[in-house]
């Protein structure tokens, strides 16, 4: 008599296919970049907004965009962005306002942006000269 | 409505930007955008109220004040303007003023914001009931 001791529910099951990377591979890194990234898990504390800062008299909601305004690309926006720096601040000088303080105040908020556009310019510039070697 | 040359568009823009100063912590920056708007769009109650939040966070309690009174002129159903200026008011400690704050938006059915400003007076050693 032939006794067979190897019993089925102990054999090695076979192991899942592993998913093949040729799909992924095949798609370039910049598409990759726009696939949708899973939420973050929250629990429930966050899921019920308990850990939300209660408002007060320091708090501000974001502002909110005009109806008939769209948002477009990031390249559009830098550039309206841009152009709408500059234009103020070159007809700044002939805009008429009834307290001359409140020119300056203009005149401040142009400049500080200005200076903040020019130093993220040379940043990228230094950037990109630094990746061409 | 904007000052003439600008458009709501470009008042959106920067308030953005000045949100997003705020959001970084960037108070001082925030608070030369907004104190800009202000003056290019005089009647735009978010960027008074915006402004009056930054010079909350800075110390500068009186100009606060100047601003949400603005904003009050403007809109007296503005219950969160009117609780925010309470807030002011306790931390100049002008119990009197907070008081008839207090009242008005209790009046005007506005619970949340009574609750929180009452315990807060409470705190603070007002005689608030």
């Amino acid at each position: 008599m032939r006794v067979d001791y190897t019993l089925p529910s102990l054999e090695p099951e076979r192991l899942p296919e592993l998913e093949s990377h040729e799909t992924t591979a095949a798609v370039p890194f910049r598409d990759q970049l726009r696939t949708p990234i899973n939420p973050v898990p929250v629990n429930w504390q966050q899921e019920m907004h308990l850990d939300a800062r209660p408002p007060d008299a320091t708090h501000l909601d974001p502002p909110q965009r005009p109806p008939s305004m769209e948002i477009r690309d990031a390249e559009t926006e830098r550039k309206r962005w841009r152009s709408m720096l500059s234009r103020h601040n070159q007809t700044l000088s002939h805009a008429m306002f009834a307290d001359p303080n409140s020119k300056e105040a203009v005149r401040v908020m142009l400049e500080m942006l200005l200076d903040m556009q020019h130093a993220g310019d040379a940043i990228a510039s230094q950037n990109a000269a630094m990746t061409r070697g | 409505m904007p000052q003439p040359g600008w458009t709501n568009e470009e008042i959106y823009l920067l308030a953005d930007r000045g949100y997003a100063f705020y959001r970084q912590g960037n108070y001082q920056e925030a608070g030369i955008i907004f104190s800009a708007l202000t003056v290019l769009d005089p009647a735009n109650a978010y960027c008074r109220t915006a402004l009056a939040a930054l010079c909350m966070l800075t110390g500068d309690f009186r100009r606060a004040l100047d601003e949400l009174s603005v904003v009050l002129q403007q809109n007296p159903a503005n219950h969160a303007a009117r609780a925010r200026r309470c807030e002011a008011y306790c931390e100049m400690k002008a119990w009197n003023e907070a008081t008839k704050d207090l009242e008005i938006l209790r009046r005007n059915g506005a619970t949340l914001h009574v609750r929180r400003l009452t315990s807060r007076m409470q705190a603070m050693g007002a005689a608030v009931r």
